[in-house]
């Protein structure tokens, strides 16, 4: 029989209402609120304890709580962790969101919650190496919430392969993986235009979401005291690769500094990039950072100062998840070392 | 020739591949005769360390490089089996007469050097179900250039490499000369069109991308008649040509991409004909050459839409040679161009961690696979090429270096690499059941 720890907050706990929102967390033994009609869904495993905490608690002294909550679990052990369902309620989503993380990456175990897609915990926690299935906007569905919970959980207890997100019914952590289905492609696509052209409805395999809608910033008043950067994701790399950047799936950023030189030359600069033809690069590294030009341009006056070093990652096969965060944090660096402005070529 | 444009393709089933005195076909065997094999794969003398191999699903062997796939064919008319690649001209018409084809069985190149668009090919262990390949008893033709040139370089001619392959397919197909086949498959549009017009079904189209990007002297794009599809827009293809080797890939072999197997297979085509005449009116094939430069790919969307136009099209499927930014602008740009039209277009395409160009009119896409996934495969008993070309050697999906997974190749010889090392493993085509899903 696997043990469960089940977390809710303290209106479901019956401590109280938004009065009781500061509410120290507790652990009680056994299932209490919705914990207790949980229990009938399980299959060989039980809710050995309650948690029942504050939202209050959990939004303002988080810390605090998930170590108190830390302590008072010294010597329960457990196999799985739910928390919830929280519907459209807030703090309650992201105090879910914490817990289950929080019990994640504490004790090692699964965590499961629910909340409805319109609950700031979904963004918050999405991502996060936890469970998040999609729940109803209201308490009056609990039943309803429960049950996707419940089944994933007895997945989850039996051992069974857990599936994509729609198969299962949590919200997709933004990750994508290979899967093989009984139909062959040739067959799925043809399928999927009869569907089209009969005005049938379809589900597309690969949803087309533009989600980086970037404001250019404000053009620079005068480039001629602007401090300019240069960055190139064509894997171009000094000489020996000093930082192992791959020619592909590459998942850092480094800066490679060039204030003693006036250009670069073939040997000393060189792709590592594994999806384009590099042999242009390679003859002349210039034709993917023409720093020789930049050099012209300081001296002229056009630009006020080329940074003294440049950045340089492979964009062939990064993960969108890797290529926003290294772009963030280029960006960061970017304004940490005062640079007014970007110049960032395409390979 | 009337009218009537009729392909009959005459199947042969082989279920196993021998070396042995005199080359035949028996019984499912098919039985080579490896000497006299040789004597046939280079005509102009321009190879050395010429070698055939025979493997079969389950052995312990890995083929890498693999630089081209075909199914062998003979045709008994006398033609040539790709038109204008292994026949001298003057060309005749493609796609109807009598073709006999061996089932089951493909014909691979492989060398010492990889360049891009090269990939491997395991016989067992995890790759296996990833590879129509790894499922078929092959003949692998192994061989290196006299003078080999540009072998650090991304890309460069290896044509006598890839041509043994096609003399070699040539060589064990015509033996079927005077032998009946077990079965027919016919391939005729006329008669399915009467009917789709009476019934008036949807005019559908299949959009087939295929490489351009790489100079002509590198033997590299893909070959209409053989001819470099350099700078050629698109154009209407009859549907059973693409089954009788019109057009030839000579763009390697991995995980992503069209071979020539699947251009004489090809699974979309074979649905459609099966739909033609019932729910749809299938008008034909539409290839469509992917190039680097922006006035070429505007050229090939205007091109595409213009012909989707005056074929008077309902629907089309867009079908992308591989991911990638590159390939990526032309899939969606074909996708609205067509949709802009009001043809209803439905996409097949690969990812390449995800895709690099999104626009949301592709609103319906069959995905088939994630080149960026990472594999690891242990180390196997028996190479046939060279292993040390993994981190020698440019592959699309192998790293000299990675701050994560170290090099791709390890001291003992097990590899980490990304899908696309894996042939036909995103399986463009469609041969194949993957997809990708939300997790």
């Amino acid at each position: 029989m696997k043990k469960v720890i089940y977390y809710i907050n303290q209106f479901f706990g019956g401590v109280g209402g938004e009065a009781d929102a500061d509410f120290e967390p507790i652990v009680k033994e056994g299932a209490v609120g919705p914990a207790a009609g949980f229990k009938a869904l399980l299959k060989d495993a039980e809710i050995t304890h309650t948690v029942i905490c504050g939202d209050n608690a959990m939004a303002s002294h988080k810390d605090d709580s998930l170590k108190k909550i830390k302590e008072l679990l010294k010597g329960v052990e457990f196999d799985l962790v739910i928390a919830g369902p929280a519907f459209t309620s807030g703090r309650y989503g992201v105090a879910c969101g914490e817990f289950c993380k929080f019990a994640h990456d504490t004790y090692g175990v699964q965590a499961i919650t629910s909340m409805n897609e319109e609950n700031p915990g979904v963004a918050l926690f999405q991502e996060e190496p936890i469970y998040i299935m999609k729940g109803s906007r209201s308490a009056a569905k609990m039943r309803q919430d429960c049950a996707p919970v419940a089944a994933l959980a007895n997945k989850i207890i039996a051992g069974e392969e857990i599936l994509w997100a729609d198969a299962e019914g949590y919200f997709s952590h933004g990750i994508r993986k290979e899967v093989f289905l009984d139909k062959p492609a040739a067959d799925r696509v043809v399928d999927m235009l009869l569907d089209k052209l009969a005005g049938r409805p379809f589900v597309t395999e690969l949803k087309i979401e533009p989600r980086d809608n970037v404001i250019p910033s404000k053009a620079i008043d005068d480039l001629s005291k602007a401090k300019v950067a240069f960055i190139c994701t064509g894997g171009l790399v000094p000489l020996g690769n000093p930082d192992k950047i791959p020619g592909g799936t590459c998942s850092i950023w480094k800066t490679y500094d060039i204030s003693n030189k006036e250009k670069l030359v073939k040997g000393d600069y060189y792709s590592v990039h594994c999806g384009i033809n590099t042999d242009f690069v390679n003859a002349n590294p210039e034709v993917m950072f023409p720093l020789s030009s930049f050099r012209e341009f300081e001296k002229d006056g056009t630009l006020g100062k080329l940074s003294d070093f440049f950045y340089s990652t492979t964009g062939n096969l990064a993960t969108l998840k890797d290529a926003r965060r290294m772009g963030r944090e280029i960006a960061a660096d970017i304004k940490a070392h005062g640079i007014d402005a970007a110049v960032l070529v395409s390979t | 020739m009337g009218k009537s444009k009729k392909l009959r393709i005459g199947n042969f089933q082989v279920k196993d591949i021998v070396f042995g005195e005199k080359t035949s076909f028996k019984d499912g065997v098919l039985t080579v005769n490896k000497a006299e094999a040789l004597t046939r794969l280079d005509p102009k003398h321009e190879l050395k360390n010429v070698e055939i191999y025979i493997v079969h699903p389950g052995d312990k062997v890995r083929i890498l490089p693999c630089k081209v796939g075909l199914e062998p064919r003979f045709r008994p008319d006398g033609r040539a089996t790709f038109p204008g690649v292994t026949g001298d001209l003057p060309l005749e018409s493609c796609g109807d007469g009598d073709v006999y084809a061996m089932k089951g069985i493909s014909v691979i190149a492989c060398g010492k050097y990889s360049q891009a668009a090269e990939g491997m090919l395991d016989m067992s262990g995890p790759g296996v179900k990833h590879s129509m390949f790894a499922q078929m008893v092959n003949l692998v033709v192994y061989s290196e250039m006299i003078n080999p040139t540009k072998i650090d370089q991304p890309f460069r001619n290896e044509e006598p490499i890839k041509m043994a392959a096609h003399y070699l397919a040539d060589y064990v197909a015509e033996t079927l000369k005077g032998m009946e086949p077990e079965e027919w498959e016919t391939y005729e549009l006329e008669p399915g069109a009467e009917e789709a017009e009476k019934k008036g079904l949807p005019r559908v189209a299949l959009y087939l991308q295929i490489k351009a990007q790489v100079g002509k002297d590198k033997f590299f794009n893909e070959r209409v008649f053989g001819i470099d599809c350099e700078n050629m827009l698109p154009f209407l293809v009859h549907p059973n040509a693409i089954f009788d080797g019109q057009i030839t890939n000579m763009g390697g072999l991995y995980g992503e991409g069209y071979c020539t197997y699947s251009y004489q297979n090809q699974p979309v085509v074979k649905r459609l004909y099966a739909e033609h005449g019932k729910t749809i009116n299938f008008i034909g094939v539409i290839p469509f050459a992917v190039d680097v430069p922006n006035h070429f790919k505007q050229a090939v969307k205007v091109t595409g839409g213009e012909l989707a136009s005056m074929l008077k099209l309902d629907g089309a499927i867009v079908s992308s040679v591989a991911g990638g930014s590159n390939y990526d602008v032309d899939f969606f740009f074909m996708c609205s161009e067509l949709e802009s039209r009001g043809i209803k277009a439905v996409g097949l395409t690969p990812e390449h961690s995800g895709k690099s160009m999104l626009d949301p009119v592709a609103d319906a896409i069959v995905s088939v696979g994630d080149s960026g996934t990472i594999f690891e495969f242990p180390p196997m008993e028996n190479i046939i090429g060279d292993i040390k070309s993994v981190t020698r050697d440019f592959y699309h999906a192998a790293w000299t270096a990675h701050e994560k997974y170290g090099p791709s190749l390890r001291p003992d010889g097990s590899l980490i690499v990304n899908g696309c090392m894996i042939v036909d493993s995103t399986n463009c085509a469609g041969f194949i059941g993957k997809s990708v899903k939300d997790y």
